[in-house]
C-alpha cells in the first residue's frame, strides 16, 4: 500500500484539494483574455466576412490553413506517446500519456475549427458532411478535403474515445475519494460504474488497446490527408509524393516540442517532479531530436527533389522559398527546428530543464513558420507570372491564431483542475512492478 | 468604395426612384409621368418578359458615334453590342461604349435643376433662357458631330450667339487643308506611324482594329515612332523609342529619303530607322501607309500626305474626306477666344453644353477667373462637375441613350440615335436646351431630330428613310465623302525644341481625358500597358528612373514653365529616354464619384494644343499604394506562356496526356475556344464586355490594391525580349481534366454535359480550394458582399440571366452559359442542332479585332476546331495535363 499512497493523493489532490487555487485562476485569467480576443475575432468574422483577412487571389488561404496543419501536427505526438508506447509496453510513457492526450484533443478541435472559420460561408460547413438531405447531393469524394473532413473527425473521436476510456479507472478513485457530494456525483456518473473489478479490468485493457491500435493508424492517416490537400493539387512545391511522410514526421516533431513546454509547466506548477523526472525530459528530448532529424531529411529532399527534376517552376518555387519575399519563413523554419535541435545531442542540454523548455518553443515556432512557408510560398507566385501576388496577414488572423493559443490553453486549465493530470493507475502498476522486480 | 459599407442615403433615394420608374415608367414612351399608376394587365405586343429587346442606336463620345444595338430587359438596357451592319463598328465596339451603359444608372449623375445651387424646374430656366439669345450669348461645346445640334447651334448663331467648342484631346484623325485623313489599315500592308496611336482607345479604335486584323491570322507590316509605350507601339514589329519633338525630324527625314530632299540632323538610330521605314513605304508604294499623330503641327501632316500622295496611297490606304465633325468657326483657337471674351466682359451669358473646362481647360487658360466676369452661366452636364460648381445654373443632362439626337460615326456614316429608355433621372438633353434658348421651351427633342432629316431627305421620302434609318440603326451611304485637301496654309516649322527632359500628354486609357472619370467600371478597367487601376501616374524611362533613384510608387515632382503636379513615378517600358508622359483624366475636384480627388492633375500643365513641354524633375515626399491587377509583368523565363511562330511555320501538335479520371462522354456539343495572340491588339473591351454581360461587381482600389478584383476575363500584359509586347487574353480555359473540380468538396465546381466546367453558386460554402488548385488563377472569390456593396442603382444594368453572387461565393467565366442556353432553347424550338457561329460569347461579339473564335468541338467543321487544328494552335500549360478548351494561336514574328 505504501508506494500507491502518496502517487494517488499527489494526482488526485490537484483536482480535489485547494492547493494550487491561486496560480490557477491566474492561468485561467490569462487564457480566458485570449479567448475573449477568440471570440471577438469571430464574431468580427462571422459579421464582415473573410474579406477581413489578407487573403486575396492567388494566397487565396492564409494563417487558417497554416494553423489547421501546425495544430494538428501538434496533435500527433499525444497520441503517439499515448498509442506507440502503450503498444510497445514502454511505461516510461505513463507519466506523460494523460495530459498528452488532452492535448491532442483540445489541438485538434482548434485544428478542426480553422477550415470552417476560413469558409466564404461557414454556416454551410456541414455541406461537407455526407449528410443525406432534399438536395440529393454528397460531398465530392476526389476532393482532398473530403478526406480531411473525415480524417479528422474519426481522429477527434477515437482521440476523445481513447483519452476517456484510459481515465475511466482513476476518475472511480476520484469519485471514491471525492468528500463533496457535486464532486462524488460528477466522478460517479464518469466513471460508469467502474469497481474495478477483474473482469472490469480485463474489459478494460482490451478495449484500451483496440483503440489505441486504431488510433495510431490515425496518427498515420490524419496528417497524411493533410499533406495531400497540398500534394493533390497541380502547384509546384506542394504537387510532390514526398509530402505526406514529410507532413507526417513534421506533425510528430511539433507534437513533442509542445508536449516538452507543457510537461515542463506542469511539473513546475504542481510540483510533480517526483513523477515526472528529468529521465522522463531526456527521454523527450530523444524524441524530439529523433522525430526533427525526420524532418530535416524531408527539408533536404524537398530541395533535392525541386533540383533533381530539372524544372523550370520547381527550381523556380525552391528559389522562392530560399530567396523570395518569404524567405524569413523558410530560413526561421530551418534555424529553429534543425539548427537548434542540435543541442539535444548532448545529455545536460537534455536534462536540463531551460534549455530543453527553450528549444520546444523554438521548434513550436519553427513548425509553424514551416507551416506558413509551404502554405504562402506554394500560392503567392504559380504558374503565371500575370497572376503572381503578394500577402501579408492582418490584425484579424493574427488575432484568431492567438486567440486559438488562448482557447487551448484555457481547455487544458480546465482539464488540469478538473481531470487527473496523469495515469494514477498505470503509475502505480509501474511502481508495482518495478517493486516486484526488484524483491 | 468601402466594400462593407453603403451609404443608406444614396441606396434608399435610389431604390425609391428605381421602383418608382419601375412602377410607372416602363411601358411609357413619353416624357410626362401619367397621373395614375395604370397595372401591367395589357401587355404591350412583343413585350415578353424574360426575352430582350434590341434597339439600334448609337452612343455617341469625343464627337463621334459608335453604332450599337441597345439589348433591354423589360425596358431596361443591359447591354450594347456593336451594329453589324454598320460599316465601321461590324459588330464590335470598345471598352467605353461597352461601359456605357451602366453610366445610365450611375447614382453619381446630376438629376436636378439648380440656380445658384437651389433647385428649380425647368419653366424657370425656360424663362431666364428665352431672353439670352442675342450677340453677348456664347455656347460652348465639346466636338460636334450630331447635325441637329449643329443646325440648331447655327440657328443660334443667325441670333447673334457665338458658338466655341472645346476638346480637351484632339480629334483622333489628323486633317490637312480642311480635309480629314482617314487611314484604311485593311488596304495597307505596310504601315508607319509616327506618334500615330492608331490602336489605341478613342472613338477611332474599333474602326482601325477591325481594319487592322488579318482574317485567318497574318500581320500587317508595323513601324511606330513614338515617345511613350501606345497600344500601336505594342503591336508595332519595329517600334523607336523617340521624344515627341524628333516625330517631325523623322517625318522630314522619312519625307527627303524618299524624294531625295535635304535629310536632317538625327541620332544615328533615328536616322537608320527613318531609312528603314522609308524603304518599307516605297517598297510597297499603294500598299503602304505613314501617317502621324493629329496632335502634331500641322506642318509634319502636310508632309506626311505629301509622301502618301508621291507613294500612290492616298485615296487607298489612307482617304482625304469631308470632316464628319462640325468646324467650329475660329478653328483650334475657338477655346482661347472665349476666354479672352469672357475675361474682357464682352460675354454677357455663357451655356457650356456637355462639356467640362473647369476641369479641361489647359495651362495658361484661365476659364475660372474668366467665368466670374460673365452674368449669367449654364452649364449642362451629366455629372455636377466642376464647371457646375463655378456655374450659376446647372442642368443635368440626359445621357445619350436617353433621348433623341443624331451624329456621326467616325468615317461620317450618320445614325439617328433613338432613346432606349426613359430618362432615369429628370434630364434634359443638349437639343432641348439649346430649343430652350431658341425659345422652343416645349419642343421635344424627337421633332428637333426628325426636322433636321427631314430638311435633308424632303417630305415625301421621310417617312419610309426616317423608319429605316431607325431600323438599321444607320443611315446608308452617309460615309464622308472625298475632299481635296486645300493647298498649303500652315506656318513654317516652329524652331525644334531644345534638348532635356521632355513632357508628353497622353489621354488615360480607362478613363479617356476624364469624361469617363464617373465611371467605377473603366476605372477599375486595368489599363493595357500598366495594369493600373483607379489611378494615373508619371511614366518615366527606366534608366531616367534609375538615375534619380525611383521606384514605382514613389512620389515625384514635375515642374515646367506651366506649374507643378506631383504624382507617382511608374516606369513605363519603352518609354523614350529623356521624356516623361503624364495622364490626362485624374485629379479631378467634383462630380467623378467614387473617383473624386485620385491621381493628379495633368491638365494644369498641359499646353492647349496637347503638345509636349520641357520640364525638371525631383523626387517628392512619400509613396503611393497603387492598385495594380498584374504586378509581375515579364515571362520570368516560361517564355512557353506566349508562342510566337515565323510566317507559315506550325508549332508541333499537343500530345494527348494520359489521365487516370475516365474521359467525359460528349454527346451533344463540346464548347471550345481559340485566341488569336497575333490578333489581341490588347484594347480591353472584352474585359468591359465580359464584366457588364456577367454582371461582374467592381470592388474599389482598395480591394484591388489587395488583389481582389473580380474580372471574368483579364488581359495579361507581358513585356519580353528586344521590346515585345504580348497580350494574352485569360478567360477560364474549362478544362477537360480540370483540378479546380478534383478539388472542391462539395460538388460546386462540376463538369458540364457540353465540356463546361460549370460554377454552381448555390452550391459552393468557398474553401477556394478551386482557386488554389487552378493553375490559370481564373477564378475569383467575393470576399465581401461586392456586389451588395455596389450603389443599388447598379441593379438596372444586371443581366437579368446572370445570377448575382452573394459573399463568400466562388465565381468565374462561364463561357457565357447563359447564351448557350439561349440557343439551344432556340435551335431546340426549331427542333434543328445548334449551328455553328450561333453562340457568340461576350468577348468574342465586341472583339474588334476578331481575335477570339469559340464554337464546338465535337464538330469537325466549327471554327473553333477549325482554329485548333491549324499549325498556331497551343495550350496554355498543356504540360500539366489540364486539357484546356480555351487554346491559344501563336503570335507571327518575321524571322
Amino acid at each position: 500500500m505504501g508506494i500507491y499512497q502518496p502517487i494517488t493523493e499527489q494526482v488526485a489532490d490537484i483536482t480535489l484539494q485547494r492547493r494550487f487555487r491561486f496560480r490557477w485562476w491566474l492561468a485561467l485569467l490569462a487564457s480566458g483574455a485570449l479567448v475573449l480576443v477568440f471570440i471577438a475575432a469571430v464574431l468580427w468574422l462571422f459579421a464582415a466576412g473573410v474579406g477581413i483577412w489578407g487573403i486575396n487571389v492567388p494566397v487565396n488561404w492564409g494563417l487558417a490553413i497554416v494553423n489547421t496543419v501546425w495544430w494538428v501536427g501538434i496533435g500527433h505526438a499525444g497520441t503517439l506517446i499515448s498509442a506507440l508506447l502503450l503498444i510497445m509496453s514502454q511505461t516510461w510513457r505513463n507519466a506523460l500519456n494523460r495530459f498528452a492526450e488532452a492535448m491532442t484533443l483540445f489541438a485538434v478541435l482548434m485544428a478542426a475549427m480553422f477550415p470552417i472559420l476560413h469558409l466564404g460561408r461557414p454556416e454551410l460547413f456541414y455541406w461537407m458532411f455526407p449528410v443525406p438531405s432534399t438536395m440529393g447531393v454528397w460531398p465530392q469524394f476526389r476532393s482532398p478535403l473530403i478526406w480531411d473532413v473525415t480524417s479528422f473527425l474519426s481522429y477527434l473521436i477515437a482521440s476523445l474515445v481513447f483519452w476517456y476510456v484510459g481515465m475511466i479507472p482513476d476518475l472511480a478513485t476520484l469519485r471514491d475519494r471525492a468528500r463533496r457530494r457535486w464532486q462524488r456525483r460528477a466522478y460517479g456518473v464518469l466513471a460508469l460504474g467502474w469497481r474495478g473489478s477483474a473482469m472490469h479490468w480485463a474489459r478494460w485493457r482490451q478495449a484500451y488497446f483496440a483503440i489505441a491500435a486504431i488510433v495510431f493508424v490515425l496518427v498515420i492517416s490524419v496528417h497524411s490527408g493533410v499533406a495531400m490537400l497540398f500534394a493533390a493539387s497541380t502547384l509546384p512545391g506542394w504537387h510532390t509524393t514526398l509530402l505526406p511522410p514529410f507532413f507526417v514526421f513534421g506533425a510528430v516533431f511539433s507534437g513533442f516540442a509542445v508536449v516538452i513546454v507543457l510537461a515542463v509547466v506542469i511539473r513546475a506548477a504542481f510540483g510533480l517532479h517526483n513523477l515526472l523526472t528529468r529521465d522522463h525530459l531526456d527521454l523527450l528530448g530523444r524524441m524530439l531530436l529523433t522525430t526533427g532529424l525526420l524532418t530535416a531529411y524531408g527539408y533536404l529532399f524537398e530541395a533535392f527533389h525541386a533540383w533533381f527534376s530539372g524544372e523550370l517552376r520547381e527550381i523556380a518555387t525552391l528559389r522562392d522559398q530560399m530567396a523570395g519575399q518569404y524567405a524569413w519563413s523558410y530560413w526561421g523554419a530551418v534555424a529553429m527546428n534543425f539548427a537548434t535541435i542540435q543541442l539535444l545531442w548532448w545529455r545536460r542540454a537534455r536534462r536540463s530543464v531551460p534549455v530543453l523548455a527553450t528549444v520546444a518553443i523554438l521548434v513550436a515556432i519553427g513548425m509553424w513558420l514551416e507551416r506558413y512557408m509551404i502554405v504562402v510560398t506554394g500560392l503567392y507566385k504559380d504558374f503565371l507570372p500575370s497572376s503572381w501576388g503578394a500577402y501579408q496577414a492582418p490584425v484579424s488572423e493574427w488575432a484568431l491564431f492567438a486567440g486559438s493559443i488562448g482557447l487551448f490553453a484555457f481547455l487544458f486549465v480546465l482539464f488540469a483542475r478538473f481531470l487527473p493530470l496523469m495515469s494514477m493507475f498505470e503509475l502505480k502498476e509501474a511502481a508495482a512492478e518495478e517493486k516486484g522486480e526488484h524483491g | 468604395m468601402s466594400a462593407t459599407a453603403d451609404g443608406p442615403s444614396r441606396r434608399s433615394f435610389i431604390k425609391g426612384a428605381g421602383a418608382a420608374m419601375a412602377a410607372s415608367r416602363l411601358a411609357a414612351c413619353g416624357d410626362a409621368p401619367p397621373q395614375n399608376v395604370i397595372p401591367y394587365a395589357e401587355q404591350p405586343e412583343d413585350m415578353v418578359p424574360g426575352r430582350p429587346r434590341f434597339y439600334a442606336t448609337a452612343f455617341p463620345y469625343a464627337g463621334f458615334v459608335q453604332a450599337v444595338l441597345a439589348e433591354t430587359h423589360m425596358g431596361r438596357p443591359t447591354k450594347l453590342e456593336g451594329n453589324p451592319d454598320h460599316p465601321v463598328s461590324q459588330g464590335a465596339t470598345d471598352a467605353f461604349t461597352q461601359a456605357a451603359v451602366t453610366e445610365l444608372y450611375n447614382p453619381d449623375r446630376s438629376r436636378t435643376i439648380l440656380r445658384a445651387g437651389a433647385e428649380v424646374g425647368w419653366e424657370d430656366f425656360a424663362d431666364m433662357a428665352a431672353g439670352l439669345a442675342g450677340p453677348g450669348l456664347r455656347i460652348l461645346t465639346g466636338a460636334v458631330g450630331s447635325p441637329t445640334l449643329f443646325r440648331q447651334l447655327q440657328a443660334l448663331g443667325e441670333r447673334g450667339a457665338r458658338w466655341h467648342l472645346h476638346e480637351p484631346w484632339p480629334a483622333p484623325f489628323a486633317s490637312v487643308g480642311g480635309a480629314v485623313l482617314r487611314p484604311r489599315l485593311d488596304r495597307a500592308a505596310v504601315v508607319v506611324s509616327l506618334g500615330d496611336d492608331l490602336l489605341g482607345p478613342g472613338p477611332a479604335q474599333v474602326h482601325n482594329l477591325r481594319n487592322w486584323s488579318v482574317e485567318g491570322g497574318g500581320r500587317r507590316r508595323l513601324m511606330v515612332a513614338e515617345p511613350s509605350l501606345t497600344l500601336t507601339g505594342a503591336a508595332a514589329q519595329s517600334r523607336l523609342a523617340v521624344p515627341e519633338r524628333r516625330l517631325s525630324v523623322l517625318a522630314q527625314a522619312i519625307a527627303a529619303e524618299l524624294d531625295g530632299g535635304n535629310f536632317p540632323e538625327s541620332a544615328p538610330a533615328e536616322a537608320e530607322w527613318a531609312r528603314w521605314a522609308a524603304a518599307a513605304l516605297a517598297a510597297n508604294a499603294g500598299r503602304s501607309l505613314l501617317t502621324a499623330g493629329s496632335g502634331l503641327p500641322s506642318q509634319v501632316h502636310r508632309s506626311v500626305l505629301a509622301v502618301n500622295e508621291a507613294l500612290g496611297n492616298a485615296g487607298r490606304t489612307v482617304l482625304p474626306t469631308e470632316p464628319a465633325l462640325a468646324k467650329a468657326p475660329d478653328g483650334a483657337r475657338s477655346f482661347a477666344m472665349l476666354v479672352e471674351d469672357m475675361a474682357a466682359g464682352a460675354v454677357s451669358a455663357l451655356v457650356v453644353i456637355g462639356a467640362n473646362p473647369a476641369y479641361t481647360s489647359p495651362a495658361g487658360i484661365d476659364f475660372a477667373a474668366a467665368l466670374a466676369r460673365v452674368p449669367v452661366t449654364v452649364h449642362a452636364g451629366l455629372y455636377p462637375d466642376e464647371t457646375a460648381a463655378l456655374c450659376r445654373w446647372h442642368l443635368p443632362l440626359a445621357h445619350p441613350l436617353e433621348d433623341w439626337s443624331d451624329g456621326r460615326a467616325v468615317d461620317g456614316t450618320a445614325s439617328i440615335i433613338q432613346p432606349v429608355i426613359p430618362p432615369v433621372f429628370r434630364t434634359y438633353s443638349a437639343h432641348a436646351i439649346l430649343a430652350a434658348l431658341l425659345g422652343e421651351p416645349a419642343a421635344r427633342p424627337h421633332d428637333i431630330v426628325r426636322d433636321t432629316w427631314r430638311a435633308v431627305w424632303g417630305e415625301d421620302a421621310f417617312a419610309e428613310r426616317w423608319r429605316r434609318s431607325l431600323l438599321a440603326g444607320f443611315i446608308a451611304e452617309t460615309a464622308a465623302g472625298p475632299a481635296r485637301p486645300r493647298p498649303g496654309e500652315e506656318p513654317s516649322a516652329p524652331p525644334p525644341a531644345g534638348d532635356g527632359l521632355e513632357v508628353v500628354f497622353l489621354p488615360d486609357p480607362s478613363i479617356g481625358d476624364g469624361r469617363f472619370a464617373a465611371v467605377p467600371f473603366l476605372q477599375e478597367l486595368p489599363k493595357p500597358l500598366t495594369k493600373l487601376t483607379w489611378d494615373n501616374v508619371i511614366g518615366l524611362s527606366a534608366r531616367l528612373a534609375a538615375r534619380l533613384g525611383i521606384e514605382n510608387g514613389d512620389m515625384i515632382a514635375l515642374s515646367a514653365q506651366t506649374g507643378e503636379v506631383i504624382g507617382p513615378a511608374w516606369v513605363l517600358p519603352g518609354q523614350a529616354e529623356e521624356t516623361v508622359t503624364l495622364f490626362l483624366g485624374y485629379g479631378r475636384r467634383q462630380g467623378a464619384g467614387e473617383a473624386t480627388g485620385r491621381g493628379y492633375d495633368a491638365y494644369r500643365l498641359m499646353p492647349a494644343g496637347g503638345e509636349s513641354i520641357g520640364a525638371t524633375i525631383r523626387k517628392a515626399e512619400g509613396r503611393a499604394r497603387l492598385a495594380v491587377t498584374q504586378p509581375w509583368q515579364t515571362l520570368a523565363g516560361r517564355d512557353d506562356i506566349i508562342r510566337t511562330v515565323a510566317p507559315g511555320e506550325a508549332l508541333p501538335r499537343e500530345p494527348e496526356r494520359p489521365s487516370l479520371y475516365p474521359e467525359w462522354p460528349y454527346p451533344g456539343p463540346a464548347w471550345g475556344m481559340a485566341i488569336d495572340l497575333a490578333a489581341c491588339g490588347g484594347c480591353n473591351a472584352c474585359v468591359v464586355a465580359c464584366q457588364i454581360e456577367n454582371s461582374v461587381p467592381y470592388v474599389g482600389p482598395e480591394q484591388v490594391a489587395m488583389g481582389r478584383e473580380m474580372h471574368w476575363l483579364r488581359v495579361d500584359v507581358y513585356y519580353g525580349d528586344r521590346g515585345a509586347v504580348h497580350f494574352q487574353p485569360i478567360p477560364c480555359m474549362h478544362c477537360e481534366k480540370a483540378p479546380c473540380e478534383m478539388g472542391c468538396p462539395v460538388n460546386a465546381t462540376v463538369h458540364g454535359p457540353e465540356g463546361l466546367n460549370q460554377m454552381i453558386y448555390n452550391r459552393c460554402i468557398g474553401t477556394r480550394t478551386c482557386s488554389s488548385y487552378c493553375p490559370y488563377k481564373v477564378r475569383r472569390f467575393n470576399f465581401f458582399d461586392y456586389a451588395g456593396a455596389m450603389p443599388a442603382a447598379y441593379s438596372g444594368y444586371r443581366n437579368p440571366d446572370v445570377t448575382v453572387r452573394g459573399r463568400g461565393v466562388m465565381e468565374k467565366c462561364t463561357y457565357c452559359t447563359q447564351r448557350i442556353a439561349q440557343a439551344r432553347i432556340e435551335a431546340r424550338k426549331e427542333d434543328r442542332p445548334l449551328r455553328d457561329g450561333e453562340v457568340v460569347t461576350a468577348c468574342q461579339q465586341v472583339c474588334p479585332s476578331r481575335a477570339i473564335v469559340f464554337g464546338d468541338l465535337a464538330d469537325p467543321d466549327s471554327a473553333v476546331s477549325r482554329a485548333r487544328r491549324g499549325p498556331r494552335n497551343y495550350l496554355l500549360l498543356g504540360e500539366l495535363g489540364t486539357r484546356p478548351r480555351t487554346s491559344y494561336l501563336a503570335k507571327i514574328e518575321e524571322g
